[in-house]
């Protein structure tokens, strides 16, 4: 599913389904509106431990542990 | 064998939202918890208007309660809940960049590269010691135990006087830990 579509999931039903190919683009999405980087430099800075305080590094950062590494 | 079972990750993600939920719902918040479901691994968190929120709990704090657990499939079509990472905040504000008071943070091993304290807590303060040595307390990783969400909110209402939504609420919260250590593999 889309993160578009997935998102619209989630207004109606408070559940979102994303595959990884989604969650990469949705994580992408969510670190450029909130914190103005991309997701790949985002998830860089957290997972070398750089995360900044703010609730948008914490959402970025708990996303991230949905990532399965291939 | 301790753990909370299911017979797919639906089940046994719904059945910890579930749960999760209520006991939010009869102690300190009414606001619904969302989940994200990618796999066998599920975020559940408060989410609004398309970006996680703090909700507001009492008067001046609000509460931001995000979850990422993992389904580990241990036997054929028998799935065990394990956490793989939490965070808790209590914040002066509901969004990104309101000041967080209290940040309590955990990150299993295995998903997470960093040395620091597994469990760990970040204050906003600097404590001056030895001479003009300073701590940054927001910086530093400071070591917990595990951090339950009961404890938060025990916390909210004890110590911070958040009018609790429940009379009962201290029974609430202990059959609730009784039930989250039946349920919660804690690996080392």
């Amino acid at each position: 599913m889309s993160p578009a579509l997935a998102e619209q999931e989630m207004k109606a039903n408070g559940e979102m389904h994303l595959d990884q190919a989604g969650l990469r683009v949705f994580f992408d999405r969510q670190a450029r509106a909130h914190l103005g980087i991309s997701g790949e430099v985002a998830l860089r800075q957290i997972r070398s431990g750089r995360a900044g305080s703010n609730l948008a590094w914490t959402e970025l950062a708990l996303l991230s542990t949905l990532f399965v590494d291939e | 064998m301790p753990g909370l079972y299911g017979n797919s990750p639906d089940q046994v993600f719904s059945t910890f939202k579930d749960h999760l939920s209520q006991l939010l719902n009869r102690t300190v918040t009414q606001a619904p918890l969302t989940k994200l479901r990618v796999g066998t691994r599920v975020l559940v968190e408060f989410w609004q208007n398309g970006r996680p929120v703090c909700v507001r709990v009492g008067r001046g704090y609000h509460l931001y309660v995000g979850q990422t657990l993992e389904a580990i499939e241990e036997t054929r079509s028998r799935y065990r809940l394990k956490t793989v990472a939490y965070a808790y905040r209590i914040a002066e504000g509901p969004s990104f960049d309101d000041r967080c008071l209290f940040r309590w943070e955990y990150n299993a091993r295995e998903y997470k590269d960093s040395l620091a304290p597994r469990h760990h807590l970040h204050i906003p303060a600097q404590l001056r010691c030895s001479g003009n040595r300073i701590l940054d307390t927001e910086e530093l990783h400071i070591p917990t135990g595990w951090i339950t969400v009961e404890e938060v909110i025990r916390f909210l209402i004890q110590e911070l006087d958040v009018k609790p939504k429940s009379k009962n609420w201290d029974a609430l919260l202990c059959r609730s830990e009784e039930k989250f250590r039946e349920w919660t593999s804690r690996d080392a």
